[in-house]
């Protein structure tokens, strides 16, 4: 989608099976300084992108705490996403859990939410909706059942296509919910 | 009585760096310091050069916007703790230790020199330039009198009550009433020539500078430049010296002395008993 997230795989300690994520490159931990100047963030679009692509995933655990930077060596960084394992369209029952997710809960929590509120664009982010409306149902089950075949435990996967397709096809009615509840 | 001693206590904080706050690595970069009598204060090295030693790619230009945004937060908040603590885990405060208050620049740089710069040559310097305030300070004594009382190695915070670019700490000062009486200067006996033009650039530049906020700031500033023992030396190089700090001084300075005239000692007598103009 655009997004800068980082690489992740399923990895396992002993007889555990754990999501990992590459470290971020040059980790700045604490971006709330970035956001006083968007200047100096070089992907500040995708502050806003972001809550596009968490709608759809209907992800609402978006906060200050699941954005790293990236220090890019002259005081700006690249901002990365992380955390996404609260989307209730990956989750068990997909359906119902993404379907309970109100479009207000999925704006960005506590300070990143009131700081974002003040800065945002007056439209949606159009660029990353036409690219995840464009997203066909085969492209995401390319996605989502090589992982759940890993998973021995994960038996709704093909409902996790199935809502993920029918969120796309309607990603810019979800995002604009979102947009105007918050 | 506590009321009194709790007036003349503040607090300082280092700042810690860590990368990788789970590996237990830590570099300090910076002090906080709070005196109660003004907002907070962070002093930190502008090139991090101990910060620079441990991890050499360290993003310098994000690491200064951080705390630059962080001295702009403590100006506006009432909770500093609190308000150091948000800059975390990659930036981590000690807890607050205890200082006496007003803190003053010596006070300042000698916290900086311990814990956040690199340099062991700084710190050579600013004992060399101490060892020309002894001797200044001795001038002052024996032309004054034994009971005269001064401060040395005050700064533009207390002068002037802020920072102020172009200055220096001053060898001495005498604080009155309606301002300071401010000496510093130059000892050919204790640098060479080159370091002593050096200085009383450094002395001439801190004067002018002075001249310039005192109105500002509504405090009376006085200043005396002196010149030590700037004819003991057969040298062409230090006579040149002394006439050059001499005509900086008589340029940016009230009253400039030079401790081979026997009349030094009088005209400083005259100023100090002088109530201010």
């Amino acid at each position: 989608m655009g997004l800068r997230v980082p690489a992740a795989s399923i990895c396992s300690l002993g007889d555990d099976l754990y999501a990992g994520v590459e470290s971020v490159p040059k980790a700045q931990r604490n971006i709330r300084p970035w956001l006083r100047d968007l200047q100096r963030i070089n992907n500040s679009a995708d502050l806003f992108s972001v809550i596009a692509v968490d709608t759809w995933l209907a992800n609402d655990d978006r906060n200050m705490g699941n954005l790293v930077g990236s220090s890019l060596g002259d005081g700006r960084i690249d901002v990365f996403m992380i955390d996404f394992e609260k989307s209730r369209t990956l989750a068990e029952n997909p359906f119902m859990g993404s379907g309970n997710v109100e479009p207000r809960r999925l704006w960005p929590r506590d300070e990143l939410g009131g700081i974002l509120r003040r800065i945002r664009p007056a439209t949606t982010p159009a660029a990353v909706l036409d690219r995840i409306r464009g997203v066909s149902q085969r492209q995401i089950s390319e996605l989502i059942l090589p992982v759940a075949a890993e998973l021995p435990f994960i038996g709704w996967q093909d409902s996790s296509v199935e809502v993920l397709f029918r969120r796309a096809q309607n990603i810019d009615r979800l995002v604009e919910a979102v947009w105007e509840t918050n | 009585m506590g009321d009194e001693l709790s007036r003349g206590i503040g607090k300082y904080w280092v700042l810690f760096l860590q990368p990788l706050p789970e590996a237990g690595e830590r570099v300090a970069i910076a002090l906080v310091f709070y005196d109660k009598t003004d907002r907070p204060v962070v002093e930190y090295d502008p090139d991090f050069s101990k910060a620079r030693k441990l991890y050499s790619d360290l993003d310098t230009d994000g690491l200064k916007y951080c705390l630059e945004t962080l001295r702009t937060d403590l100006r506006s908040s009432d909770q500093v703790e609190a308000t150091l603590n948000s800059y975390g885990p990659q930036i981590s405060a000690s807890n607050a230790r205890r200082i006496v208050s007003p803190v003053s620049e010596q006070v300042i740089e000698m916290l900086l020199a311990r814990y956040v710069y690199l340099a062991k040559g700084k710190r050579a310097r600013k004992e060399q330039k101490d060892k020309v305030g002894e001797e200044i300070a001795t001038f002052v004594r024996n032309n004054a009198g034994p009971d005269i009382q001064f401060r040395t190695g005050v700064g533009a915070r207390e002068i002037v009550g802020r920072k102020l670019p172009g200055t220096k700490a001053v060898a001495i000062a005498i604080p009155s009433d309606r301002g300071w009486t401010l000496i510093d200067g130059v000892d050919l006996n204790q640098s060479t020539a080159t370091a002593a033009i050096s200085r009383a650039d450094d002395v001439a530049r801190t004067y002018w500078n002075y001249s310039r906020a005192a109105a500002d700031a509504g405090v009376q500033i006085r200043r005396v430049g002196v010149i030590l023992n700037g004819h003991s030396h057969l040298s062409k190089s230090s006579h040149e010296a002394h006439d050059y700090a001499l005509h900086r001084f008589q340029v940016d300075s009230d009253l400039a002395l030079d401790n081979v005239s026997t009349e030094a000692g009088t005209h400083l007598r005259e100023l100090l008993t002088r109530k201010g103009e």
